[in-house]
């Protein structure tokens, strides 16, 4: 089963307009949902809320870790479970039980939701095709 | 995806898509039927006005881009 995604066109910096990764996901926690656009970030380890984000779900956050690292910072960030599900209008797939990093100290501002590689990226072999606009999401059979 | 149809929420990630969403960096926004409807810092005050101005709809709800260049393996010495 394949899910077919395009780019989120983006004009930053030096770079001008570039294609970003970005995805409509739902995410669930305890009965709420919230359906939201996440960057799939294959060099992020795992998935990463912002911090308003699981307060609204309400999303139970486990305590503090302080061996997390974003944007270069060492940050104090707890680990809570949802369910994340995806969709690209004709097929859907939801992945239970995923763990999610949220940073619990202010001062750290994400500018997506992420969806990093553990365990997203178990559940799907992911090809990037900037160069057609398409993002394909594999259903991977775990070894 | 609970009280949404993969329809709607396929028609309002297109909107995202091609929005230029540049006046609201860095904020939240709220689209609902294909337009970007609220946006705001508080995602909880947006979505409570999403809810009270489009009751039953449920939003789909992104960070507005920023022109940050994002890169996030790096660390200070």
């Amino acid at each position: 089963m394949n899910l077919s995604f395009k780019f989120k066109e983006i004009e930053v910096g030096e770079f001008g307009k570039i294609l970003r990764p970005i995805i409509p996901v739902s995410i669930n926690s305890d009965g709420k949902s919230i359906d939201v656009e996440a960057l799939i970030d294959s060099g992020s380890d795992g998935c990463v809320l912002p911090k308003d984000f699981a307060e609204v779900l309400g999303i139970k956050v486990g305590k503090s870790l302080d061996e997390f690292g974003i944007g270069g910072e060492k940050i104090k960030a707890g680990i809570g479970r949802i369910t994340l599900s995806v969709t690209d209008g004709k097929n859907l797939v939801a992945l239970h039980n995923v763990p999610v990093y949220v940073p619990l100290e202010g001062g750290v501002e994400l500018e997506e939701v992420i969806i990093g590689r553990e365990p997203f990226f178990r559940d799907f072999d992911i090809t990037f095709k900037q160069n057609s606009n398409r993002i394909i999401l594999e259903r991977a059979r775990r070894a | 995806m609970i009280g949404m149809s993969s329809a709607e929420l396929m028609k309002n990630h297109e909107a995202f898509l091609n929005a230029d969403l540049s006046e609201m960096a860095g904020k939240w926004v709220a689209i609902i039927d294909g337009k970007v409807v609220e946006s705001g810092d508080n995602l909880k005050v947006l979505l409570e006005n999403a809810e009270k101005n489009s009751p039953g709809k449920k939003p789909l709800v992104a960070k507005a881009p920023t022109k940050r260049i994002l890169i996030l393996s790096a660390h200070k010495k």
